[in-house]
């Protein structure tokens, strides 16, 4: 990454210049500006927060909603929680994985789709609950999720639109 | 005092100029924001404004009923406000159209009324069992008010328990009110809230800071997200009052990432009430300075625990540590802090406003006032209720929950989150009191409660609550972290059939050995298997003695064979089509099921009749010898 390109950190750190018990909230900017948090990052960081290095990465990497590398141009978001769970999200997972290719967990090679499990927010009486690029799809259960996969697919071959 | 009197003058003058109008108020919480709500309000101030429609359109929080969205509750000039269920955006130009414009009741598509008395047919929610067996004094104000307007939040009482402590009690009169009403914190652990407001009152060091737990992890409950979406000021109210009370200057409030809409209805509130002088310097004219950040986690369950909470604030990996020292010694920035639960603070202004006697005069005898549940699973209707202490959790799950879905039963209920556990049906006419739960080794936890029948199977549920706790585990202590992996492992067997008795041996070895864990969440990770065992041990024993899971949930340990002689020609081809996954082939003219590739959807079995069906796959069962493990 080229200084140029850290411009922008340098912009979203500057109101937290120095204080404390802010470094979950630059993550989440950061991530909001680049859709992850890059390792370039990490120096321009501690050095604003007065923090080391280790500390920062430390932190970034405890948490699993922080992505240390750019995300799938399709994320498509699972919830696994109970009553997600008892109604069939699991099987739902695996038919979409095998009809959209992808690996257990993760992403598939050229990026361009991986699933991501997600906690339960408590919106279960719309279970199971799936979002595609943040857009949720409600009650999709077995029988729709071959449907559902295939509206995937359209949306990877359009490039993630 | 004279502060506030100015306040609430000026919000009153506000209000009259406002008055005269109908009112319509689209409830927007993140539940109904799922439902279309966004949608219904665009539509609904599109109406208005097009065809000159004299209302105002606003927004209003969720009023638990989350199974009815979106709502749109209208108030006519001079009557009670009238709430309609699942106005969606194509619906509610006409709703408006017939209600304000034309004097049409609706009353078929309205829910309810709010006050004592119904018109033109439409019931009030006062005589509606939803409501009746409900005691709404921390939900008050839910789904009535505008969320994002202090203003509504003042004309509804609020602010009054900050203001009268501020003019007319110490420190020590807060104290002890809370300790005669025996207010007990809502987030799992039932300690009194007052005395842990008093170890901080008394701490020397400073500065001191209060701590607002909004983590609220525990799958299923979400008790914590209606109080910050539908009344934000009542919780910033309790932190105030708890501010004042122990000497903190400044508040935290720990908000989960998964709550997009706490996180801004609360920063909004809290920006409202700086400007209204109720946070900042000088609080209602007095010498009380108090303010608060918003913090949004990150998806780590462990920081719900208080000290991986503080941690993690701090700008620390949120792992928690061994207490003592407890936050009130040493906490955030390690000064003095008191954590308290989102549901715990929101109760400091009722009692403060209304007094000892309304908090305490309901409940059990050891537990008082009232609790906040959240209901999902096998239900008829997911919602959020508050109902007496003590209330038996039949009447939440028969009027509140609408029951189980025809033709199925109950078989438990999982309580108390990812470290509490499962209890069998017969445990509906047990009272919800923290200390039933307590006397049989499990908890009641906070909030969130998952029926289960009889499709669901209990190794399976237990794996999945071990799962998460295993995932979840911070990773400080080798007890823990592999003693979690362990039981995942040990459960995981069973669910496919190949675990052995020496296994429910080991699970019960490691109940003790994780007692040597460093938190809460290390030690109580055994307890769903433990509690669940008690209860449900001829289901374990199905799995781990022969092998077969009796609901059928366990998808490694059934089969799905076909019936060759039903299963050729046009049949054939049929099941071909229907299987999601290409896990049928046809095979010597009839169709044909690759065991590996089946994920046992069961969307074959219903293609053509008798075609398909399910068996107990015969699986390698290890030798059942007898091991002694100790
Ligand atoms: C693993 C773990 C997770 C917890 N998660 C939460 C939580 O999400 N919300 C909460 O209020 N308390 C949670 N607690 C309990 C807190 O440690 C603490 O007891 C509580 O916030 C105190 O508030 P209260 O006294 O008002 O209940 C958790 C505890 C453990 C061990
Ligand atoms: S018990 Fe588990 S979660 Fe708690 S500190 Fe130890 S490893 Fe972390
Ligand atoms: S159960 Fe589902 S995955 Fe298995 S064969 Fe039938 S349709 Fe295919
Ligand atoms: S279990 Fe998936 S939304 Fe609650």
């Amino acid at each position: 990454m080229t200084s140029d390109h850290l411009e922008p950190i340098e912009a979203i750190l500057r109101p937290y210049q120095g204080r404390k018990g802010v470094l979950l909230e630059v993550f989440h900017r950061v991530q909001e500006a680049y859709g992850y948090v890059p390792q370039a990052a990490m120096e321009p960081i501690a050095k604003l927060l007065n923090l080391h290095p280790s500390t920062v990465y430390g932190s970034l990497t405890f948490y699993t909603e922080f992505r240390t590398a750019p995300p799938p141009r399709v994320l498509v978001g699972m919830c696994l929680g109970p009553t997600c769970h008892i109604r069939g999200a699991e099987t739902v997972k695996d038919i979409l994985q095998r009809r959209l290719g992808l690996p257990a967990s993760g992403h598939n090679d050229d990026n361009s789709c991986g699933i991501h499990v997600i906690q339960c927010a408590g919106h279960c009486q719309y279970a199971p609950l799936v979002y595609v690029n943040g857009e949720a799809r409600r009650e999709v259960t077995v029988g729709g999720a071959a449907a559902l996969a295939d509206e995937v697919s359209a949306v990877v071959a359009r490039g993630g639109r | 005092m004279e502060s506030f009197l100015r306040l609430l003058e000026e919000v009153e003058g506000r209000r009259t100029a406002a008055a005269g109008r109908a009112l319509i108020q689209v409830g927007i919480g993140s539940c109904s924001m799922l439902a279309g709500a966004v949608q219904t309000l665009d539509a609904a101030r599109q109406v208005v404004a097009t065809e000159s429609i004299g209302a105002n359109v606003s927004i209003t929080g969720c009023n638990g009923m989350c199974w009815a969205e979106p709502l749109v509750v209208i108030t006519r000039p001079g009557e009670a406000p009238v709430t309609y269920g699942q106005v969606d955006a194509s619906q509610v130009a006409q709703l408006i159209r017939d209600v304000v414009v034309r004097g049409d009741r609706r009353a078929g598509q309205a829910l309810g009324v709010e006050g004592a008395a119904g018109f033109d047919g439409i019931v009030p929610f006062s005589q509606q069992p939803f409501f009746q067996v409900q005691r709404r004094n921390l939900l008050a104000r839910c789904g009535v008010i505008d969320p994002e307007s202090v203003d509504e939040y003042l004309l509804k009482d609020g602010y009054a328990g900050l203001d009268r402590a501020l003019t007319s009690m110490t420190p020590e009169d807060i104290v002890k009110e809370l300790m005669d009403a025996n207010l007990t914190g809502r987030g799992g652990a039932n300690f009194p809230a007052g005395r842990k407001w008093d170890f901080l009152r008394t701490a020397r060091a400073t500065p001191k800071y209060m701590v607002c737990n909004a983590d609220e992890g525990d799958p299923g409950a979400f008790v914590n997200r209606i109080l910050l979406e539908s009344d934000p000021h009542q919780v910033i109210e309790g932190m105030a009052i708890g501010g004042y009370t122990a000497g903190a200057e400044m508040g935290f409030i720990y908000i989960r990432d998964e709550y997009p809409l706490a996180v801004e209805r609360a920063r909004k509130a809290i920006d409202q009430a700086r400007q209204a002088g109720l946070l900042g310097q000088h609080v209602l004219g007095s010498d009380f300075n108090f303010d608060i950040q918003v913090v949004r986690g990150a998806g780590a369950y462990v920081c719900g625990e208080e000290t991986g909470l503080i941690a993690s604030i701090q700008d620390y990996r949120g792992m928690p540590r061994i207490k003592p020292p407890f936050p009130a010694q040493s906490g955030v920035f390690f000064k003095p802090t008191n954590v308290n639960n989102v549901e715990t603070y929101a109760y400091a202004p009722g009692i403060l406003r209304n007094g000892v006697e309304w908090f305490s005069s309901v409940g059990t005898e050891r537990n008082k006032g009232t609790k906040l549940f959240s209901l999902s699973g096998r239900i008829n209707r997911v919602c959020i209720v508050e109902v007496d202490i003590g209330t038996p959790m039949r009447t939440l799950l028969e009027v509140c929950a609408g029951g189980i879905p025809e033709g199925h039963t109950l078989k438990g209920v999982q309580q108390g989150g990812p470290l509490g556990g499962v209890v069998p049906a017969d445990w509906l006419d047990t009272a919800m009191d923290p200390a039933n739960f307590n006397a049989e080794g499990t908890i009641m936890g906070s909030g969130g409660l998952i029926f289960l029948d009889e499709r669901d199977c209990i190794v399976d549920i237990c794996h999945w609550l071990t799962t998460f706790d295993q995932d979840e585990s911070c990773g400080r202590c080798t007890t823990c972290r592999i003693g979690s992996m362990r039981m995942v492992d040990i459960l995981g067997r069973m669910t496919r059939g190949t675990a052995a008795a020496v296994d429910l041996q080991i699970l019960q070895h490691l109940e003790g050995v994780m007692q040597n864990a460093n938190c809460v969440h290390g030690q109580f990770t055994p307890k769903p298997f433990n509690a669940a065992y008690k209860w449900f041990k001829t289901e374990f024993d199905a799995h781990v003695f022969e092998h077969r899971c009796p609901s059928g949930a366990c998808r490694a340990m059934t089969e799905y064979v076909v019936d060759p002689a039903v299963a050729t020609g046009a049949a054939a081809e049929a099941l071909v089509a229907a299987c999601p996954v290409r896990a049928i082939e046809v095979r010597s003219e009839a169709a044909y099921i690759l065991d590996e590739k089946c994920v046992r959807c069961g969307l074959c079995l219903v293609v053509v009749p008798g075609a398909v069906s399910v068996r107990s796959k015969a699986v390698f069962a290890p030798a059942q010898r007898e091991v002694r493990y100790s």
